[in-house]
């Protein structure tokens, strides 16, 4: 089955301490390039939460940017064409959608381009409501399968 | 922010409180941190010297950290955190 992962997928398997870890870590271990695809905008927002500062500890950048370029290996990664990005644009600006849901809705346009069965992504809530009908029906969690 | 100066007082046993603004754009928030103090020309140097969070190669080939609980961020608020800091970057609050 082929399978798009957003950024919070990826997070959650590249940290043990995460509650949904072992679900992700599951999804992403199945990753082949041939079938499973990541945004590439995910790639970044992978590395700028990784290397973000938590707390009083940090994680060593190349360990960050290590899992980053394994997830490139991994999955597939996705861009869009000018006319895709006005299309999200103009699709969120219709539902009303703010602020970072626009990065969601663009995750969700690589997953249409990408065509593939499933989504997942632990901010469902988020998905749901920026999707359009062609997608709607492919969002769920890891856990969900 | 290269050229920042801010005055701040030091009590008798040498403890000095480092502002807000500042604890925040060096992401020196949530804790306890290690800072290295060095002598330089111009005076006393201090540098965020944070410990490193564990990681390791699952079998499956990808890295694996080992963060604490109280490092444990949700991964949908973790995202959301990242995208809202670079929305203040652009906007110029931060």
């Amino acid at each position: 089955m082929s399978f798009l992962c957003d950024t919070t997928v990826l997070f959650a398997a590249a940290d043990a301490g995460h509650l949904h870890h072992r679900a992700s870590l599951e999804v992403v271990a199945a990753a082949r390039p041939e079938r499973s695809f990541v945004a590439a905008h995910s790639l970044a927002e992978l590395y700028a939460t990784l290397s973000g500062i938590p707390g009083p500890r940090v994680r060593r950048l190349d360990q960050v940017l290590e899992a980053v370029e394994h997830a490139a290996r991994k999955f597939t990664p996705v861009t869009l064409s000018l006319d895709d990005y006005l299309w999200v644009l103009r699709h969120v600006a219709g539902a009303e959608a703010r602020s970072g849901q626009v990065y969601d809705a663009l995750i969700l346009k690589c997953a249409e381009r990408a065509g593939v069965e499933s989504v997942y992504t632990w901010n469902l809530a988020h998905f749901e409501r920026i999707a359009w009908p062609a997608m709607a029906d492919r969002i769920r969690t890891p856990e969900q399968g | 922010m290269d050229g920042m100066s801010k005055t701040v007082r030091m009590d008798p046993s040498g403890r000095v409180v480092i502002p807000q603004s500042v604890r925040e754009r060096y992401g020196l928030e949530g804790g306890a941190f290690r800072l290295e103090i060095r002598e330089s020309a111009e005076g006393i140097v201090l540098r965020p010297k944070p410990e490193e969070i564990p990681a390791e190669r699952h079998p499956s080939g990808w890295i694996v950290f080992r963060s604490s609980e109280e490092e444990t961020a949700d991964p949908v608020e973790a995202v959301e955190v990242q995208r809202e800091r670079r929305h203040r970057q652009v906007r110029g609050d931060e």
